[in-house]
């Protein structure tokens, strides 16, 4: 049974709390009624103990009547319903016992003339009571709500992650491949070098730990890597520009994050044209902020083929999910030139 | 002597196919060619007997690029990594080499290549075959690549207003104006994306954006107007296939 005052000794902060009121009740009846101290200490016990009992079993009124708007007339009923029976029932309980305890016929008119406060008294713990029960369902929904989207989100976070690894461009590696076949006959030296490149590119591509974060040092070697194999398969057509400032090498970023931006890069700018292309890449640092920028030209004139935009998606997804905050990813297209930016948070050098 | 092209935008995937074929002394190599266009234009002007073909290439396909030729010559496809056309290769008698390949395997697929030089039908009807598995597949189109002399124009779906057919051609309306291909409506309405592209009668295709309104002809039977004027007759079938895609 998943009963909030029971479970994780929530009984005892319930029990104390009774016992204060129980304390203050059989005071408020010695100091103000001039009831004896005995007589009022067994009055509030009766009459209270009735409503702890009472108060536990009100969660099952609130638990198994569900709060829907088609069904408000329902609710208002049974509460109603659970409102008069228990109360009339304390009341009668309670005032047989008390008197046959009390005997004085003093105290006996008292308790005749007390019924209507004692009627009030009960409303008034009931609705205390199930407005207690209404939050505690109501935070546990919350907090339920909440655990189930974190934890979808932690999924997600890695499921794309496995994605984009296994987006690293079947075509890319085979055409590698191929370009290393070539190689051995006319240049086994350079041939080698790819070899190692497309090894090592692999390895930080393949070998990564989900969620990891990466230092701009490390991202961008391996972006480089990356770029240095596509210039040995296109030649002078494809020209790498860099402008990152020292600074920014040692901050954070999520792993992986750069390699959907340049594989759209080296899509649009060298896959789906016949031009020569400049890729520019800039990165500084800003306000706890890692500011990246990449561009490149394209062929305005191409038609192009499916596939557009899944890659920064992917990517601009992934920063929202991993830093909660929107819109760290800015793309603008202009004639022939296509720019990304991205503002990468640096949480922990920050706090 | 058997004259060659070689069509692939990586010089080094067109290195290591002539490094093959210097082995070959009766295979000699006139031209290569780093795309589509260029390689269009230079079937058309030496009329090689055997190619090379990548079909990943900038501007246009190895596949847009076999659409636009009268006469093909017999082909060699290479490509790396495309499940459609893999898929379509392997239905086929057509030769492909998947990249990266052994020598042994090209040797193999010129040797194949070699016996069908000059025979034009069986290379033609190779390729029709090849096309229509490929129109089969459940790859969809996003352009149309048509040929008007000697230019060639790329057609985003979106431009094109409607196709209709005359007899083994289709006469493709677009933004750019009327071409004609030499295609069948089965296999356009299967690679046109569902729900935009409706085949309203047996020699009409029309795309849905460019509807303005459809009215009663006769009984049973209705005509459509498109945005650029041209009515065009609805069957029954096809109007209920309008009914569908437009909820109306």
């Amino acid at each position: 049974m998943n009963h909030p005052f029971i479970r994780n000794r929530n009984i005892i902060v319930y029990t104390v709390i009774w016992l204060v009121i129980s304390v203050l009740f059989a005071f408020g009846l010695s100091y103000f009624n001039e009831l004896d101290v005995k007589m009022a200490a067994i009055d509030s016990t009766v009459f209270n103990g009735i409503f702890y009992g009472l108060g536990l079993s009100y969660w099952f009124n609130v638990r198994y009547s569900s709060f829907d708007k088609s069904q408000l007339l329902n609710l208002i009923v049974s509460h109603a319903a659970a409102l008069i029976i228990s109360v009339g029932l304390a009341l009668f309980i309670s005032n047989s016992i008390l008197t046959r305890l009390g005997g004085e016929e003093e105290y006996l008119s008292f308790l005749r003339e007390s019924l209507p406060w004692r009627g009030a008294l009960g409303l008034m713990y009931y609705s205390i009571i199930i407005l207690v029960y209404y939050l505690i369902l109501y935070y546990d929904d919350v907090n339920e709500k909440n655990q189930e989207r974190s934890q979808l989100e932690t999924m997600l976070k890695s499921s794309e992650l496995e994605m984009l690894k296994s987006q690293i461009n079947p075509h890319f590696i085979f055409n590698s491949l191929n370009s290393i076949a070539s190689l051995t006959i006319i240049s086994p030296d350079k041939a080698r070098e790819m070899v190692v490149k497309l090894s090592e590119f692999l390895r930080y591509s393949l070998g990564k730990e989900n969620d990891q974060m990466n230092t701009m040092d490390d991202e961008i070697k391996n972006i480089m890597l990356y770029l240095d194999i596509e210039k040995v398969r296109f030649g002078d057509r494809l020209t790498v520009e860099t402008d990152i400032d020292e600074a920014c090498l040692g901050l954070q970023l999520p792993n992986l994050i750069l390699q959907p931006v340049f594989e759209n890069t080296i899509k649009h700018g060298i896959y789906e044209s016949l031009e020569k292309v400049t890729i520019k890449l800039k990165a500084c640092q800003d306000q706890g902020l890692l500011k990246i920028e990449v561009s490149n030209q394209f062929d305005p004139n191409a038609v192009g083929k499916k596939g557009k935009g899944i890659g920064l998606k992917n990517v601009t997804e992934r920063l929202r999910l991993i830093y909660g905050v929107p819109q760290l990813v800015v793309t603008e297209k202009t004639d022939n030139l296509f720019t990304i930016r991205l503002d990468i948070p640096q949480i922990a050098t920050d706090l | 002597m058997i004259r060659t092209i070689i069509i692939d935008d990586e010089s080094l995937a067109r290195d290591l196919i002539k490094a093959y074929l210097r082995k070959f002394d009766d295979i000699e190599v006139i031209q290569e060619c780093g795309d589509g266009f260029q390689g269009l234009k230079a079937i058309q002007e030496h009329k090689p007997d055997l190619i090379f073909l990548d079909v990943q290439m900038p501007k246009i396909t190895g596949f847009e690029m076999l659409e636009l030729l009268d006469e093909p010559p017999v082909i060699i496809f290479s490509t790396a990594f495309d499940q459609y056309a893999i898929k379509a290769f392997e239905l086929n008698a057509t030769d492909y080499l998947l990249k990266p390949y052994a020598e042994t395997r090209f040797n193999e697929a010129v040797t194949k290549a070699k016996a069908k030089i000059g025979s034009v039908s069986v290379v033609k009807e190779e390729l029709t075959t090849l096309q229509d598995t490929r129109a089969e597949s459940d790859e969809s189109l996003d352009r149309i690549v048509v040929k008007t002399g000697n230019k060639i124009q790329i057609l985003p779906l979106e431009a094109i207003s409607h196709f209709e057919a005359q007899d083994d051609y289709v006469a493709i309306h677009s933004a750019q104006g009327k071409f004609l291909k030499l295609m069948r409506m089965k296999h356009l309405e299967n690679r046109l994306p569902m729900g935009e592209f409706v085949r309203v009668h047996r020699s009409h295709i029309v795309n849905v954006k460019q509807i303005e309104k459809l009215e009663l002809y006769e009984k049973d039977s209705y005509l459509l107007y498109l945005k650029t004027g041209m009515q065009i007759p609805v069957s029954r079938s096809g109007h209920s296939k309008l009914k569908e895609v437009l909820k109306y």
